[in-house]
Protein backbone atom coordinates (compact mmCIF):
# COMPACT_ATOMS: atom_id res chain seq x y z
CA UNK A 1 0.00 0.00 0.00
CA UNK A 2 2.82 2.42 0.76
CA UNK A 3 4.69 1.18 -2.30
CA UNK A 4 1.69 2.09 -4.35
CA UNK A 5 1.61 5.41 -2.47
CA UNK A 6 4.94 6.30 -3.63
CA UNK A 7 3.96 5.20 -7.07
CA UNK A 8 1.11 7.08 -7.19
CA UNK A 9 2.64 10.46 -6.11
CA UNK A 10 6.05 10.00 -8.36
CA UNK A 11 3.62 8.98 -11.49
CA UNK A 12 1.81 12.43 -9.88
CA UNK A 13 5.02 14.11 -9.95
CA UNK A 14 6.27 13.00 -12.87
CA UNK A 15 3.02 14.55 -14.59
CA UNK A 16 3.81 17.98 -13.24
CA UNK A 17 7.31 18.09 -14.46
CA UNK A 18 6.00 16.74 -18.04
CA UNK A 19 2.99 19.48 -18.01
CA UNK A 20 5.70 22.00 -16.57
CA UNK A 21 8.47 20.93 -19.50
CA UNK A 22 5.19 21.53 -21.92
CA UNK A 23 4.66 25.02 -20.69
CA UNK A 24 7.95 25.94 -20.90
CA UNK A 25 8.51 24.71 -23.98
CA UNK A 26 5.48 26.55 -25.05
CA UNK A 27 6.17 29.61 -23.84
CA UNK A 28 10.01 29.64 -25.18
CA UNK A 29 8.86 28.99 -28.49
CA UNK A 30 6.39 31.71 -28.09
CA UNK A 31 9.00 34.15 -26.23
CA UNK A 32 11.25 33.76 -29.11
CA UNK A 33 9.11 34.06 -31.68
CA UNK A 34 8.29 37.62 -30.53
CA UNK A 35 12.21 38.02 -29.47
CA UNK A 36 13.23 37.41 -33.60
CA UNK A 37 10.23 38.94 -34.93
CA UNK A 38 10.35 42.77 -32.69
CA UNK A 39 14.41 41.92 -33.96
CA UNK A 40 13.12 42.02 -37.31
CA UNK A 41 10.55 44.69 -37.17
CA UNK A 42 13.81 46.51 -35.59
CA UNK A 43 15.60 45.81 -38.73
CA UNK A 44 13.35 46.55 -41.06
CA UNK A 45 12.06 49.65 -39.58
CA UNK A 46 15.41 51.52 -40.19
CA UNK A 47 14.65 50.78 -43.63
CA UNK A 48 11.91 53.48 -45.33
CA UNK A 49 8.86 51.43 -46.20
CA UNK A 50 10.90 47.91 -45.42
CA UNK A 51 8.89 45.11 -45.25
CA UNK A 52 9.32 42.39 -43.09
CA UNK A 53 10.34 39.19 -43.98
CA UNK A 54 6.89 36.87 -43.87
CA UNK A 55 8.16 33.85 -42.01
CA UNK A 56 8.19 35.51 -38.89
CA UNK A 57 4.38 36.18 -39.15
CA UNK A 58 3.79 32.71 -39.74
CA UNK A 59 6.37 32.22 -36.35
CA UNK A 60 4.22 34.60 -34.60
CA UNK A 61 0.81 33.21 -35.49
CA UNK A 62 1.83 29.66 -34.96
CA UNK A 63 2.75 31.35 -31.27
CA UNK A 64 0.06 32.99 -31.15
CA UNK A 65 -2.34 30.27 -31.66
CA UNK A 66 -0.10 27.96 -28.66
CA UNK A 67 -0.08 30.60 -25.94
CA UNK A 68 -3.43 32.72 -26.81
CA UNK A 69 -2.47 34.61 -23.46
CA UNK A 70 0.71 36.06 -24.23
CA UNK A 71 0.51 39.51 -25.25
CA UNK A 72 3.31 40.20 -26.27
CA UNK A 73 3.48 37.75 -29.42
CA UNK A 74 0.05 39.27 -30.17
CA UNK A 75 1.47 42.76 -30.11
CA UNK A 76 4.62 41.84 -32.21
CA UNK A 77 2.17 39.95 -34.48
CA UNK A 78 -0.24 42.94 -35.00
CA UNK A 79 2.62 44.89 -35.67
CA UNK A 80 4.50 42.84 -38.08
CA UNK A 81 0.41 42.43 -40.13
CA UNK A 82 0.29 46.31 -40.30
CA UNK A 83 3.62 46.78 -41.40
CA UNK A 84 3.81 44.29 -44.61
CA UNK A 85 0.34 45.36 -45.37
CA UNK A 86 -1.83 47.84 -46.38
CA UNK A 87 -5.08 45.64 -46.82
CA UNK A 88 -7.86 46.57 -44.36
CA UNK A 89 -8.49 42.91 -43.74
CA UNK A 90 -5.00 42.90 -42.16
CA UNK A 91 -5.51 45.71 -40.05
CA UNK A 92 -8.50 43.79 -38.40
CA UNK A 93 -7.46 41.38 -37.38
CA UNK A 94 -4.31 43.30 -35.95
CA UNK A 95 -6.58 45.02 -34.28
CA UNK A 96 -8.37 41.77 -32.81
CA UNK A 97 -4.76 40.96 -31.62
CA UNK A 98 -4.06 43.83 -29.87
CA UNK A 99 -7.25 43.69 -28.33
CA UNK A 100 -6.65 40.88 -26.63
CA UNK A 101 -3.23 42.15 -25.54
CA UNK A 102 -4.57 44.64 -23.71
CA UNK A 103 -7.12 42.03 -22.09
CA UNK A 104 -4.13 40.46 -20.46
CA UNK A 105 -2.27 43.53 -20.10
CA UNK A 106 -4.56 46.50 -19.67
CA UNK A 107 -1.88 48.95 -18.09
CA UNK A 108 0.10 49.04 -21.18
CA UNK A 109 -0.06 52.81 -22.42
CA UNK A 110 2.07 51.19 -25.63
CA UNK A 111 -0.61 48.68 -26.29
CA UNK A 112 -3.42 51.22 -25.84
CA UNK A 113 -1.29 54.09 -28.36
CA UNK A 114 -0.79 50.96 -30.64
CA UNK A 115 -4.56 50.06 -30.95
CA UNK A 116 -5.39 54.05 -31.36
CA UNK A 117 -3.31 53.88 -34.85
CA UNK A 118 -4.37 50.75 -36.16
CA UNK A 119 -8.62 52.12 -34.93
CA UNK A 120 -7.12 55.19 -37.16
CA UNK A 121 -6.04 53.51 -39.97
CA UNK A 122 -9.19 51.68 -40.13
CA UNK A 123 -11.20 55.02 -40.14
CA UNK A 124 -12.41 53.97 -36.72
CA UNK A 125 -12.50 57.17 -34.81
CA UNK A 126 -15.41 57.46 -33.16
CA UNK A 127 -15.93 57.59 -29.28
CA UNK A 128 -14.20 54.32 -28.63
CA UNK A 129 -10.94 55.55 -30.46
CA UNK A 130 -10.55 59.09 -28.41
CA UNK A 131 -11.70 56.53 -25.36
CA UNK A 132 -8.12 54.72 -26.54
CA UNK A 133 -5.86 57.61 -27.02
CA UNK A 134 -7.15 59.26 -23.34
CA UNK A 135 -6.34 56.10 -22.13
CA UNK A 136 -3.15 55.49 -23.67
CA UNK A 137 -2.05 59.70 -22.18
CA UNK A 138 -3.40 58.66 -18.94
CA UNK A 139 -1.53 55.63 -18.60
CA UNK A 140 1.93 57.15 -20.13
CA UNK A 141 2.23 60.75 -19.76
CA UNK A 142 5.61 60.38 -19.73
CA UNK A 143 6.63 57.58 -22.13
CA UNK A 144 7.87 59.58 -25.61
CA UNK A 145 6.97 57.28 -28.08
CA UNK A 146 3.28 57.06 -26.16
CA UNK A 147 3.58 61.31 -25.78
CA UNK A 148 4.62 60.96 -29.80
CA UNK A 149 1.52 58.77 -31.16
CA UNK A 150 -1.23 60.77 -29.08
CA UNK A 151 0.11 64.13 -30.44
CA UNK A 152 0.41 62.40 -33.48
CA UNK A 153 -3.20 60.90 -34.11
CA UNK A 154 -5.03 63.94 -31.42
CA UNK A 155 -3.30 66.37 -33.63
CA UNK A 156 -5.14 65.21 -36.90
CA UNK A 157 -8.22 64.45 -35.08
CA UNK A 158 -7.81 67.77 -32.85
CA UNK A 159 -11.18 69.87 -34.92
CA UNK A 160 -13.24 66.69 -34.34
CA UNK A 161 -12.66 65.33 -30.73
CA UNK A 162 -14.59 66.22 -27.78
CA UNK A 163 -13.22 68.77 -25.12
CA UNK A 164 -12.26 65.97 -23.07
CA UNK A 165 -10.31 64.50 -25.41
CA UNK A 166 -8.41 67.62 -27.01
CA UNK A 167 -7.65 68.49 -23.53
CA UNK A 168 -5.78 65.06 -23.16
CA UNK A 169 -3.96 65.72 -26.32
CA UNK A 170 -2.94 69.24 -25.36
CA UNK A 171 -1.61 67.91 -22.11
CA UNK A 172 0.42 64.91 -24.56
CA UNK A 173 1.94 67.91 -26.93
CA UNK A 174 3.31 70.23 -23.79
CA UNK A 175 4.29 66.56 -22.57
CA UNK A 176 6.25 65.60 -25.47
CA UNK A 177 7.64 69.47 -26.21
CA UNK A 178 8.94 69.50 -22.96
CA UNK A 179 10.47 66.03 -23.49
CA UNK A 180 11.45 65.81 -27.09
CA UNK A 181 11.09 69.47 -28.86
CA UNK A 182 12.21 68.46 -32.39
CA UNK A 183 10.03 65.47 -32.79
CA UNK A 184 6.55 66.94 -31.41
CA UNK A 185 7.51 70.05 -33.98
CA UNK A 186 7.85 67.58 -36.95
CA UNK A 187 4.68 65.78 -36.10
CA UNK A 188 2.94 69.03 -35.57
CA UNK A 189 4.19 70.41 -38.48
CA UNK A 190 3.06 67.65 -40.67
CA UNK A 191 0.13 67.71 -39.37
CA UNK A 192 -0.32 71.29 -40.46
CA UNK A 193 -0.66 71.94 -36.67
CA UNK A 194 2.99 73.67 -35.22
CA UNK A 195 0.80 76.54 -33.80
CA UNK A 196 -0.51 73.99 -31.55
CA UNK A 197 3.30 72.85 -30.28
CA UNK A 198 4.57 75.95 -30.71
CA UNK A 199 2.56 77.71 -27.79
CA UNK A 200 3.97 75.16 -25.72
CA UNK A 201 7.29 76.76 -25.80
CA UNK A 202 6.63 79.71 -24.18
CA UNK A 203 7.71 79.65 -20.47
CA UNK A 204 11.09 77.23 -21.43
CA UNK A 205 14.10 77.90 -20.37
CA UNK A 206 15.75 77.48 -24.18
CA UNK A 207 18.34 79.50 -25.36
CA UNK A 208 16.85 82.08 -27.69
CA UNK A 209 18.90 80.17 -31.13
CA UNK A 210 17.70 76.76 -30.09
CA UNK A 211 16.61 75.17 -33.40
CA UNK A 212 12.81 74.81 -31.73
CA UNK A 213 12.43 78.42 -31.13
CA UNK A 214 13.46 79.27 -34.28
CA UNK A 215 10.99 76.95 -36.28
CA UNK A 216 8.49 78.39 -34.03
CA UNK A 217 9.59 81.80 -34.80
CA UNK A 218 9.58 81.54 -38.67
CA UNK A 219 5.82 79.80 -38.46
CA UNK A 220 4.81 83.06 -36.93
CA UNK A 221 6.45 85.34 -39.08
CA UNK A 222 4.96 83.01 -42.29
CA UNK A 223 1.67 85.32 -42.49
CA UNK B 1 10.39 44.74 -15.72
CA UNK B 2 12.36 47.01 -17.30
CA UNK B 3 13.18 44.66 -20.28
CA UNK B 4 9.46 44.19 -21.37
CA UNK B 5 9.37 48.28 -21.03
CA UNK B 6 11.85 48.60 -23.15
CA UNK B 7 10.59 46.27 -25.25
CA UNK B 8 6.94 47.66 -25.74
CA UNK B 9 8.80 51.02 -26.16
CA UNK B 10 10.33 49.64 -29.42
CA UNK B 11 6.83 48.53 -30.24
CA UNK B 12 5.32 52.02 -29.83
CA UNK B 13 8.33 53.13 -32.25
CA UNK B 14 7.92 51.03 -34.90
CA UNK B 15 4.08 52.42 -35.08
CA UNK B 16 5.48 55.92 -35.24
CA UNK B 17 7.54 54.76 -38.30
CA UNK B 18 5.04 53.16 -39.62
CA UNK B 19 2.97 56.10 -40.26
CA UNK B 20 6.20 57.15 -42.30
CA UNK B 21 6.49 54.30 -44.49
CA UNK B 22 6.87 54.68 -48.23
CA UNK B 23 4.05 56.52 -50.25
CA UNK B 24 3.10 59.77 -49.71
CA UNK B 25 1.84 61.97 -47.24
CA UNK B 26 -0.97 64.66 -47.25
CA UNK B 27 0.56 68.09 -46.76
CA UNK B 28 -2.61 69.96 -47.15
CA UNK B 29 -6.33 68.89 -48.01
CA UNK B 30 -9.75 71.49 -47.97
CA UNK B 31 -13.22 70.13 -47.64
CA UNK B 32 -13.99 66.35 -47.81
CA UNK B 33 -11.01 64.26 -48.93
CA UNK B 34 -10.95 60.35 -48.00
CA UNK B 35 -9.08 57.14 -49.26
CA UNK B 36 -10.65 54.04 -49.67
CA UNK B 37 -7.97 50.70 -50.00
CA UNK B 38 -9.04 48.05 -51.89
CA UNK B 39 -12.89 47.34 -51.62
CA UNK B 40 -12.76 48.73 -48.03
CA UNK B 41 -15.44 51.76 -47.66
CA UNK B 42 -13.44 55.06 -47.59
CA UNK B 43 -12.20 57.16 -44.68
CA UNK B 44 -11.29 60.58 -44.11
CA UNK B 45 -7.81 61.70 -45.13
CA UNK B 46 -6.09 64.55 -43.06
CA UNK B 47 -3.13 66.54 -43.10
CA UNK B 48 -0.15 64.46 -42.56
CA UNK B 49 -1.90 61.15 -43.20
CA UNK B 50 0.04 58.74 -45.29
CA UNK B 51 -1.15 57.05 -48.61
CA UNK B 52 0.57 53.82 -50.10
CA UNK B 53 0.14 51.74 -53.19
CA UNK B 54 -3.73 50.28 -53.70
CA UNK B 55 -5.33 53.47 -52.19
CA UNK B 56 -7.55 55.28 -54.09
CA UNK B 57 -7.74 59.04 -52.75
CA UNK B 58 -11.02 60.56 -53.29
CA UNK B 59 -11.64 64.52 -53.47
CA UNK B 60 -15.54 65.60 -52.34
CA UNK B 61 -17.45 68.87 -53.65
CA UNK B 62 -15.19 71.99 -53.09
CA UNK B 63 -12.69 70.25 -52.09
CA UNK B 64 -8.51 69.38 -52.63
CA UNK B 65 -5.96 67.86 -51.69
CA UNK B 66 -1.94 67.96 -51.96
CA UNK B 67 0.19 64.90 -51.45
CA UNK B 68 3.93 64.95 -51.78
CA UNK B 69 5.39 61.29 -52.29
CA UNK B 70 8.73 60.17 -51.24
CA UNK B 71 10.69 61.11 -54.31
CA UNK B 72 9.89 64.81 -54.04
CA UNK B 73 6.74 64.23 -56.64
CA UNK B 74 3.78 66.41 -55.65
CA UNK B 75 0.20 65.42 -56.94
CA UNK B 76 -2.23 68.06 -56.48
CA UNK B 77 -6.03 66.70 -56.62
CA UNK B 78 -9.44 69.12 -57.47
CA UNK B 79 -12.77 68.52 -56.28
CA UNK B 80 -14.64 65.80 -57.57
CA UNK B 81 -11.54 63.59 -58.59
CA UNK B 82 -10.44 60.04 -57.80
CA UNK B 83 -6.75 59.03 -58.17
CA UNK B 84 -5.31 55.59 -57.25
CA UNK B 85 -2.12 55.37 -56.78
CA UNK B 86 -1.79 52.03 -58.55
CA UNK B 87 1.79 51.76 -58.26
CA UNK B 88 4.47 53.22 -56.52
CA UNK B 89 7.90 51.95 -55.64
CA UNK B 90 10.98 53.84 -53.99
CA UNK B 91 14.13 53.61 -52.78
CA UNK B 92 15.67 56.25 -51.19
CA UNK B 93 19.49 54.90 -51.34
CA UNK B 94 19.15 54.37 -54.33
CA UNK B 95 16.55 57.39 -55.29
CA UNK B 96 14.96 54.50 -58.12
CA UNK B 97 11.51 53.48 -57.99
CA UNK B 98 8.46 53.47 -60.31
CA UNK B 99 5.46 55.01 -59.84
CA UNK B 100 1.92 54.38 -61.69
CA UNK B 101 -1.29 56.89 -60.75
CA UNK B 102 -4.84 56.68 -62.39
CA UNK B 103 -7.00 59.40 -62.07
CA UNK B 104 -10.69 58.37 -62.49
CA UNK B 105 -12.17 61.33 -62.40
CA UNK B 106 -11.35 65.11 -62.18
CA UNK B 107 -8.27 66.70 -62.63
CA UNK B 108 -4.71 66.61 -60.83
CA UNK B 109 -1.41 68.40 -61.20
CA UNK B 110 1.71 66.62 -61.12
CA UNK B 111 5.31 67.80 -60.16
CA UNK B 112 7.87 64.83 -61.06
CA UNK B 113 10.40 63.77 -57.93
CA UNK B 114 13.38 62.53 -58.35
CA UNK B 115 12.05 59.12 -59.99
CA UNK B 116 10.48 61.28 -62.81
CA UNK B 117 14.07 62.73 -62.94
CA UNK B 118 16.66 60.23 -62.81
CA UNK B 119 14.25 57.75 -65.03
CA UNK B 120 11.34 59.41 -66.49
CA UNK B 121 10.11 56.11 -68.04
CA UNK B 122 9.47 55.06 -64.44
CA UNK B 123 6.74 57.45 -64.18
CA UNK B 124 3.36 57.52 -65.52
CA UNK B 125 0.27 58.57 -65.51
CA UNK B 126 -3.16 57.29 -66.64
CA UNK B 127 -6.62 59.09 -67.36
CA UNK B 128 -9.64 57.60 -68.74
CA UNK B 129 -7.91 55.22 -71.85
CA UNK B 130 -4.76 58.20 -72.33
CA UNK B 131 -1.35 56.93 -70.82
CA UNK B 132 0.73 59.80 -70.00
CA UNK B 133 4.70 59.35 -70.16
CA UNK B 134 7.19 61.78 -68.80
CA UNK B 135 10.10 63.60 -69.37
CA UNK B 136 11.07 65.79 -66.19
CA UNK B 137 7.66 67.00 -65.84
CA UNK B 138 4.70 69.68 -64.02
CA UNK B 139 1.70 68.49 -65.83
CA UNK B 140 -2.05 69.03 -65.40
CA UNK B 141 -4.66 66.17 -65.92
CA UNK B 142 -8.23 66.52 -66.04
CA UNK B 143 -10.59 63.79 -67.39
CA UNK B 144 -14.26 63.49 -67.30
CA UNK B 145 -16.46 60.58 -69.03
CA UNK B 146 -14.05 58.96 -71.00
CA UNK B 147 -12.38 62.95 -72.34
CA UNK B 148 -8.74 63.70 -71.57
CA UNK B 149 -7.09 66.97 -71.14
CA UNK B 150 -3.28 67.19 -70.45
CA UNK B 151 -1.59 70.72 -70.53
CA UNK B 152 2.14 70.54 -70.01
CA UNK B 153 4.10 73.42 -67.93
CA UNK B 154 7.65 72.22 -68.02
CA UNK B 155 9.19 69.39 -69.99
CA UNK B 156 7.75 67.08 -71.84
CA UNK B 157 5.60 64.19 -72.61
CA UNK B 158 4.29 61.04 -74.02
CA UNK B 159 0.55 61.07 -74.46
CA UNK B 160 -0.68 57.87 -75.42
CA UNK B 161 -4.36 57.17 -76.60
CA UNK B 162 -6.03 54.43 -78.21
CA UNK B 163 -3.42 52.96 -80.33
CA UNK B 164 -1.62 56.73 -80.99
CA UNK B 165 0.97 58.42 -79.18
CA UNK B 166 2.54 62.19 -79.03
CA UNK B 167 4.88 63.76 -77.47
CA UNK B 168 4.37 67.45 -76.44
CA UNK B 169 6.16 69.86 -75.06
CA UNK B 170 6.26 72.73 -72.31
CA UNK B 171 3.40 75.00 -73.15
CA UNK B 172 1.19 72.22 -75.69
CA UNK B 173 -2.17 70.51 -74.06
CA UNK B 174 -4.05 68.03 -75.68
CA UNK B 175 -7.52 66.96 -75.86
CA UNK B 176 -8.77 63.21 -76.27
CA UNK B 177 -11.95 61.85 -76.71
CA UNK B 178 -13.14 58.40 -77.31
CA UNK B 179 -13.89 57.92 -80.69
CA UNK B 180 -12.60 61.19 -82.04
CA UNK B 181 -9.33 62.98 -83.22
CA UNK B 182 -7.12 63.59 -80.63
CA UNK B 183 -6.52 67.74 -80.95
CA UNK B 184 -3.60 69.53 -79.95
CA UNK B 185 -2.89 72.65 -79.21
CA UNK B 186 -1.88 75.37 -76.86
CA UNK B 187 -3.18 75.09 -72.85
CA UNK B 188 -6.29 78.07 -74.30
CA UNK B 189 -6.84 76.64 -77.22
CA UNK B 190 -7.17 73.28 -75.80
CA UNK B 191 -9.22 74.47 -72.50
CA UNK B 192 -11.64 76.00 -74.96
CA UNK B 193 -13.05 73.24 -76.46
CA UNK B 194 -12.76 70.95 -73.52
CA UNK B 195 -15.97 70.00 -71.59
CA UNK B 196 -17.29 72.13 -68.44
CA UNK B 197 -16.32 69.45 -65.77
CA UNK B 198 -12.82 69.22 -67.34
CA UNK B 199 -12.33 72.87 -67.69
CA UNK B 200 -13.60 73.53 -63.97
CA UNK B 201 -11.34 70.86 -63.26
CA UNK B 202 -8.22 72.85 -64.84
CA UNK B 203 -9.19 76.27 -63.72
CA UNK B 204 -9.52 74.90 -59.95
CA UNK B 205 -5.58 73.94 -59.84
CA UNK B 206 -4.75 77.61 -59.77
CA UNK B 207 -6.36 78.01 -56.35
CA UNK B 208 -4.06 75.30 -55.24
CA UNK B 209 -0.87 76.79 -56.27
CA UNK B 210 -0.02 77.75 -52.52
CA UNK B 211 -0.14 74.48 -51.33
CA UNK B 212 1.96 73.03 -54.04
CA UNK B 213 4.59 75.72 -53.99
CA UNK B 214 4.41 74.44 -49.78
CA UNK B 215 4.78 70.81 -51.16
CA UNK B 216 7.35 71.88 -53.70
CA UNK B 217 9.69 74.42 -52.59
CA UNK B 218 11.33 74.50 -55.77
CA UNK B 219 8.69 74.53 -58.10
CA UNK B 220 7.44 78.51 -58.32
CA UNK B 221 8.20 79.11 -61.87
CA UNK B 222 6.13 76.25 -62.07
CA UNK B 223 3.55 77.40 -59.70
CA UNK B 224 3.55 81.05 -61.86
CA UNK B 225 3.05 78.79 -65.02
CA UNK B 226 0.16 77.02 -63.44
CA UNK B 227 -0.96 80.22 -62.09
CA UNK B 228 -1.14 81.92 -65.80
CA UNK B 229 -2.60 79.19 -67.57
CA UNK B 230 -5.09 78.82 -64.76
CA UNK B 231 -6.02 82.35 -65.36
CA UNK B 232 -6.04 81.68 -69.15
CA UNK B 233 -8.35 78.46 -68.34
CA UNK B 234 -10.70 80.93 -66.36
CA UNK B 235 -10.91 83.20 -69.57
CA UNK B 236 -11.31 81.01 -72.14
CA UNK B 237 -13.67 78.83 -69.95
CA UNK B 238 -15.95 82.10 -69.60
CA UNK B 239 -15.92 82.93 -73.01
CA UNK B 240 -17.00 78.59 -73.81
CA UNK B 241 -19.84 79.78 -71.42
CA UNK B 242 -21.10 82.59 -73.10
CA UNK B 243 -20.62 81.25 -77.17
CA UNK B 244 -20.75 77.59 -76.48
CA UNK B 245 -17.83 76.88 -78.18
CA UNK B 246 -16.20 73.92 -77.55
CA UNK B 247 -18.51 71.74 -76.59
CA UNK B 248 -19.05 70.13 -80.16
CA UNK B 249 -15.42 71.49 -81.47
CA UNK B 250 -13.20 69.33 -83.34
CA UNK B 251 -10.12 69.86 -84.99
CA UNK B 252 -9.97 73.26 -83.72
CA UNK B 253 -12.80 75.10 -83.76
CA UNK B 254 -13.26 77.87 -81.07
CA UNK B 255 -9.23 77.88 -79.77
CA UNK B 256 -7.65 77.33 -83.06
CA UNK B 257 -6.06 73.89 -82.08
CA UNK B 258 -4.98 71.51 -84.82
CA UNK B 259 -5.17 68.20 -84.91
CA UNK B 260 -2.07 66.30 -83.41
CA UNK B 261 -0.90 63.28 -85.85
CA UNK B 262 0.39 60.20 -84.40
CA UNK B 263 3.78 59.30 -84.50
Amino acid sequence: MERASRLLIAAGALAALAWMAYESVRYGVSGTASSNGARELEKMSKIRGGQVAPWWRDDLSRAAAHVPGDPFVRETLALLMVRNSNEPADFEEAQRHLVAAIEERPGSPYTWANLAVVKYRLGDTGPAFEKILVNASNLGPYEPEVQQIVSDLGLAMYDEVSPATRAAIERMVAAGMKRNAAEILQIASRRGRLGAACRHLDGEPRPAASKSTQICQSMEATP
Amino acid sequence: MKKISVFLALLALFFTDLALAAGAVVTSTTGTVSVATGQAAPRSLRTGDQVAQGDTIITGVNSAAVLKFDDGQVVALTSNSRMQVTNYQYNPQTESGNVLLSLVSGGMRAITGLIGRRAPSQVAYRAATATIGIRGTDVTIATSQGDVVATISEGSITFSFEGQTFTLNAGDAVLARSGQLVIKGTAAQILAQAPAAIQQAIQQQAALIAAVLNAAPGSQSQGQQGQQQGEQGNQNGQGQNNNGQGQNGQGGSGGGGGNASGS
